[in-house]
């Protein structure tokens, strides 16, 4: 016996309703209006039932027209749920315990499975397609960035040939067709734009002691150019922006920019990966080519000394050229022990670099 | 207790939320009808009158159809920039073909609504008893275009009066067994409203947006009236909301949802729930138990997600 709430199908009127099951039938008792008992007798192949997760109801409904129904409290449809037949019970989905630990599992999996995309995955294929993508394509869309700062940059023409002579004459070019200029802007700064362009400024080449910073510069600015770190950045971020709107898109679009704000921090610290990155690997190649990589280090200690000391934490997070002292640390590790090798061609690099510093 | 009340915080949603959530992402947003079947169902068994709860009847299998016709309708519009493009039209022909498409779309609107309000309330259950909305397309259709025109050479004035009138239309056809549904409203009414946000809402730096929420609020819940033809009775519905209600409502929910990166929606979802059903006021003397069966099913689901996309709220 369990007590439920019986609907006649005909009017909203309630009554208090008594079922009790045997082999092919369900027999109701209810109540009519006057408080006076009345039978009811259901064909059990009349009756659907479907629970109501929500309103945790059991619904026992008689398909014959008009639509009757009875609903029941869970737990009084469980204590009489063995009397009924199989297709009249509550499977698996009546275990109110296990079907939340299925549902939590089931979250956690595909939560870490969508962390995991986002965070290796994604990552993985922005890269694959930076990698593959055209170089005349990648050549363009440097040429067009170029062209459109090329006012603001004050390009000399005559430095910028003795600046490429330089590069020409370290090697480091090898199918990429890099093209070197010289700007006449006075910030510490020198770099580099996706298809082959590096821009020096004229402040940098300045405040150099040697043309060996130079040629560490130019190292620097190449790997970034080689290993297509530009195009890796705006993959890795367009490429998130998708992953981000799909999945807030459609809740609010405040949160979207703001998600978009910090997914933005991010992206600055993949590019102080990179700063590392073309750190190390520049200095390889200088080796390589049999130059001094104590040029790079000499340059962190110019650029450093040129810098204000930013001893914030928060300013340190936020600068995309990690700590130059951090720098500087790193690559003292490999090269403090490595013998200063000096190359034929450097007489003329130095003359080549003298001559861009001082002819003001 | 109150009569009629919305009976969850949102917590028994937060799981099927998510999930849902998750799986609507995975099928990159094919699984998104049966999502908002579960989402309706939650709102719908949550809402007691009387002590009973409203049912949601739908499907997301129902609803599916109707989403894809969407869903191919906005492809088209969109792919089909693309295609003429790579055809080399001229961007002329193409911004002409455009118009005349927008056009077209504005004349689709009454049908999305028409169809959305016919299966949504075909859908809607209480105690067993059917809602049902008896309104006719070509007369809905006509006044609709007739008002919106009106509208459009007034640039904008008359629109006070156009959604008074399809407001009548539509709560004038639900059906609620033998029960139905009057809108009172009057265009001079909304206009005022409109006139006074305008006025005041630079003086009081926009602050005015929560006064003026709550007046459109009240004027359509005041207005909304409960019609008993076999007793011969009518029943006014009242809403005393209060413009620092709304205040409170809409700030916490935007630090609700900042702060847990959208994952606090059913949160949200469940308090402006509660805020609409708990703030409407059932007459006392509107009785409950004795409403007849009368409306049959209908089964149609397209434009159920159209209703969703032009955020055209009916309770």
């Amino acid at each position: 016996m369990a007590k439920g709430k019986y609907f006649d199908g005909l009017t909203s009127s309630e009554h208090e309703a008594t079922i009790n099951p045997s082999l092919q039938r369900l027999g109701i008792i209810i109540s009519d209006p006057y408080g006076r008992p009345k039978f009811l007798d259901w064909d059990l192949e009349d009756i659907e039932i479907e629970y109501n997760e929500f309103a945790k109801r059991v619904k026992l409904e008689n398909k014959t027209e008009p639509r009757k129904r009875i609903e029941l409290e869970l737990s009084e449809f469980l204590s009489i749920q063995d009397q009924l037949p199989k297709n009249l019970r509550l499977g698996i989905r009546s275990n109110g315990l296990r079907k939340i630990w299925l549902f939590g599992a089931i979250s956690l999996f595909i939560i870490g499975f969508l962390i995991f995309s986002y965070f290796v995955m994604l990552p993985y294929f922005a890269e694959k397609v930076a990698i593959n993508f055209p170089q005349s394509y990648e050549r363009k869309l440097g040429l067009s960035v170029f062209e459109s700062m090329e006012s603001d940059l004050d390009i000399d023409s005559t430095k910028s040939h003795d600046l490429q002579l330089f590069f020409n004459g370290l090697g480091y070019d090898e199918s990429k067709n890099v093209q070197v200029f010289y700007s006449k802007t006075n910030d510490i700064n020198a770099f580099a734009i996706p298809g082959g362009f590096i821009v020096v400024n004229e402040g940098l080449i300045n405040s150099m002691n040697n043309y060996k910073e130079l040629q560490g510069v130019l190292a620097h600015e190449f790997i970034h150019i080689k290993h297509r770190h530009s195009l890796r950045i705006l993959f890795r971020s367009l490429s998130s922006y998708l992953a981000i709107s799909l999945v807030f898109g459609d809740i609010n679009g405040i949160l979207a920019i703001l998600i978009q704000n910090s997914n933005e921090l991010r992206s600055l610290s993949y590019s102080r990966t990179m700063e590392t990155e073309a750190d190390i690997n520049g200095a390889e190649l200088m080796v390589e080519k049999g130059f001094d990589p104590h040029g790079m280090i000499e340059l962190m200690e110019t650029l450093k000394s040129h810098t204000p000391n930013i001893e914030n934490e928060v300013f340190k997070y936020l600068a995309t050229h990690p700590d130059l002292d951090l720098r500087i640390n790193n690559l003292e590790k490999v090269y403090s022990n490595q013998a200063k090798t000096l190359n034929a061609d450097s007489l003329i690099s130095k003359s080549i670099f003298l001559n861009l510093k001082n002819d003001r | 207790m109150s009569r009629f009340y919305f009976a969850d915080t949102g917590s028994t949603y937060a799981l099927p939320f998510i999930l849902n959530r998750i799986l609507t992402i995975l099928s990159l947003s094919l699984y998104y009808p049966w999502e908002r079947a579960i989402q309706l169902k939650y709102i719908y068994n949550n809402i007691i009158l009387d002590g009973s709860h409203f049912d949601f009847l739908g499907t997301g299998k129902e609803m599916f159809y109707g989403y894809i016709k969407l869903l191919v309708l906005i492809i088209l519009f969109y792919g089909g920039f693309l295609v003429l493009m790579a055809l080399d039209f001229t961007l002329y022909a193409i911004m002409f073909l455009y118009i005349f498409m927008a056009i077209g779309f504005i004349f689709a609107i009454p049908f999305f609504i028409h169809s959305g309000l016919k299966y949504r309330w075909a859908k809607t259950q209480w105690r067993g008893i059917n809602f049902g909305y008896r309104g006719e397309l070509k007369e809905f259709f006509n006044l609709y275009v007739k008002h919106g025109f009106f509208t459009l050479i007034t640039l904008g004035i008359y629109y006070p009066w156009f959604r008074c009138q399809i407001q009548k239309y539509i709560t004038g056809h639900i059906k609620f067994g033998h029960l139905h549904f009057e809108f009172r409203g009057k265009g001079e009414d909304y206009f005022v409203i409109y006139i006074k946000f305008i006025l005041l809402i630079y003086i009081t730096l926009g602050l005015y947006i929560f006064r003026f929420w709550r007046n459109i609020f009240n004027f359509f819940t005041n207005n909304t009236i409960i019609v008993d033809n076999e007793k011969g009775e009518k029943y006014k519905l009242t809403s005393n909301v209060t413009a620092w209600s709304f205040f409170e409502l809409k700030v916490i929910n935007f630090l609700i949802l900042i702060f847990t990166l959208g994952l606090g929606f059913p949160w949200v979802l469940a308090r402006n729930m509660k805020f609409l059903i708990d703030n409407i006021e059932i007459p006392d003397n509107f009785t409950t138990d004795h409403i007849r069966q009368t409306e049959t099913d209908y089964n149609n689901a397209v434009g159920e997600d159209a209703i969703d996309m032009l955020d055209i709220g009916f309770i």
